[in-house]
């Protein structure tokens, strides 16, 4: 199977393919030409970017408007913050667990939330995220820890030393690694029988439902392994900043992952990627010029969903493309 | 299987004050087309929303295959084999044509929770609807989005992902609606090779449709199934012609004349 094949449907050589290797190219490359700054930057890009894939899971495929995404971010860093506190530091232990947790956490709130649909939906999701919010402030740990101070992560998580997380190059690339292996997984999955009926629920649920699904379990299941993936995503998050505190879980976080599907494109795998990419850098840039930041990227955002709905890799689809 | 595939006993469903539908008997026999008319507002619609699922009744129970169904969700009812059409037409407008005759298909199939495997690479769905789509007229069309096809293929479309579900009973309603005069013949002559191969139940508007398919036709007027009979003796009975034909009734008894 060709690569171009596997993430486009197209075998045809056009500008998603130019940006697409453009991309992967810089992002190896970081480690190599950039400082600690931008490679730091280029991490963060990385990591958001699974959370964002999980959310266009949701949103572009799923047609389920998730506005609390946030809270999966804080419950892999939540996971991992605690346990490195207790004295679990083995990766092998943490990443599992921060997983395992984030998908009981979707399945319980997906289980209450998913009864409603539309507006009720985003209204819902977002003051779960919220409370969670206010529960990550309010719950302390030991004497120092915990709060609104958030918890630290003294080093990277080992995984049994296999790799020096110490060294941030190495981290870097096992964060690529790590999205390459998401977008692989979610481009099966979107194309599978599971997503198929996903998509299927996304433009017609009552129409699904007579031709014999429980539309509600197979919104509970993607729920869940959405956010299983943002909460692998949240527990790389917080190693790459060896932190995580409430702010992690606020709605503000949760309307940037909306803002970065978006402007990406939803519905498309590479859209979020390219819209994470878009809004982190824009957000270093213009946040030095300004702290007035959201004055300038709101116009822009603007622009982008006036001249194409489908988002930045949308614009740069070939029009005769339909697929 | 001796038994009726349908039989509904005593369905009362009221919205407030206004009683849509009001002790309603019917069966549907192995094998036939049965019919169901009456005028606007007669309650055709409430009362297929109740045999699908979709609405539960205030009285009265349905039995399928011999089991009573009352109380089970959509989805249950469909897997155990009563399909049906919409009156609006109601398809996935972002899938292909056969596409969403395999979507159908597949939830006939079960092992919807694959998660890996592409779901177009598998030949099985693949073929079952492609043949449902030759069969209905739409085989040319398989690759066309369904947002981009017409009103008169999506009622083709409607009854083909009906179809796919390996249905004992087809709840067709209105399958004709909004179809021109030659698209509503094509409908008519694939509704009549249907016929014996599935149990059909069609609710229906077009009178040229329901007299020349239909084994029996029941009457509803405001609610309450006033009369099931064969077609020829539907036309004579004074009952209906009174309640429900109305200035109509001569138009029928010339057409039964022609024909």
């Amino acid at each position: 199977m060709w690569p171009s094949r596997l993430l486009f449907g197209a075998s045809r050589f056009d500008l998603r393919h130019l940006v697409v290797l453009a991309g992967l190219a810089i992002l190896l490359l970081v480690p190599i030409v950039g400082d600690a700054y931008v490679m730091r930057v280029a991490s963060r890009i990385v990591v958001l970017a699974m959370i964002a894939i999980s959310l266009d899971i949701l949103l572009g495929y799923g047609g389920l408007i998730s506005f609390g995404h946030a809270m999966f971010l804080g419950s892999g860093g939540y996971v991992v913050g605690v346990l490195a506190f207790f004295g679990f530091q083995n990766g092998f232990i943490a990443y599992p667990a921060a997983i395992i947790l984030s998908v009981i956490l979707a399945g319980i709130v997906g289980y209450l939330v998913l009864r409603t649909v539309g507006v009720y939906f985003i209204m819902i999701t977002l003051a779960f995220a919220q409370m969670l919010y206010y529960v990550a402030n309010g719950v302390q740990i030991g004497e120092d820890y915990g709060g609104d101070e958030g918890l630290p992560l003294s080093e990277r998580n080992p995984l049994f030393g296999l790799l020096d997380f110490g060294d941030p190059a190495i981290f870097h690339y096992f964060t690529v690694v790590i999205l390459g292996v998401i977008l692989y997984g979610s481009y099966r999955l979107v194309n599978s029988r599971f997503g198929r009926v996903i998509q299927a629920c996304r433009d017609n649920e009552r129409r699904v439902k007579s031709l014999g699904y429980n539309t509600f379990r197979y919104r509970l299941a993607v729920f869940m392994i959405s956010g299983g993936i943002a909460g692998l995503a949240g527990a790389l998050h917080m190693n790459l900043q060896k932190f995580v505190s409430p702010d992690e879980l606020h709605w503000i976080i949760s309307g940037d992952l909306l803002i970065m599907v978006i402007v990406g494109g939803a519905n498309s795998l590479i859209g979020p990627i390219i819209g994470t990419a878009v809004f982190v850098l824009l957000e270093e840039v213009i946040s030095n010029l300004t702290e007035h930041w959201m004055a300038i990227f709101g116009p822009l955002l603007l622009i982008v969903v006036f001249f194409g709905r489908q988002g930045i890799y949308g614009l740069i689809r070939p029009k005769a493309d339909d697929g | 299987m001796s038994g009726p595939v349908l039989k509904v006993e005593g369905l009362t469903k009221r919205f407030g004050a206004l009683i849509a539908n009001e002790d309603i008997d019917l069966e549907v026999i192995p094998g036939e087309l049965h019919a169901v008319i009456g005028p606007n507002g007669a309650g055709k619609t409430t009362f297929v929303s109740q045999l699908a699922g979709e609405l539960p009744p205030n009285q009265g129970r349905i039995f399928f295959d011999g089991q009573d169904i009352t109380s089970l969700p959509v989805h249950t009812r469909a897997l155990r084999g009563l399909a049906r059409s919409y009156q609006i037409t109601s398809v996935i407008p972002s899938f292909t044509a056969l596409d969403n005759v395999a979507l159908a298909a597949q939830a006939a199939d079960g092992h919807s929770y694959r998660f890996w495997r592409p779901a177009r690479s598998v030949s099985g769905l693949n073929d079952k609807a492609a043949n449902a789509l030759d069969e209905i007229g739409l085989g040319a069309r398989k690759d066309v989005l369904a947002s981009n096809m017409s009103h008169g293929e999506h009622r083709q479309l409607e009854i083909a992902m009906a179809l796919a579900t390996d249905p004992k009973l087809i709840l067709l309603d209105e399958p004709a609606a909004g179809m021109g005069p030659a698209a509503t013949e094509g409908m008519i002559e694939y509704l009549r090779s249907l016929k014996g191969r599935f149990s059909i139940l069609l609710i229906e508007h077009d009178m040229d449709v329901v007299f020349s398919l239909a084994d029996r036709i029941s009457v509803l007027v405001s609610g309450r199934r006033i009369a099931t009979d064969a077609p020829d003796n539907i036309r004579q009975n004074a009952e209906v012609r009174r309640a429900y034909l109305g200035d109509k009734a001569d138009s029928l008894v010339r057409h039964r004349t022609d024909g």
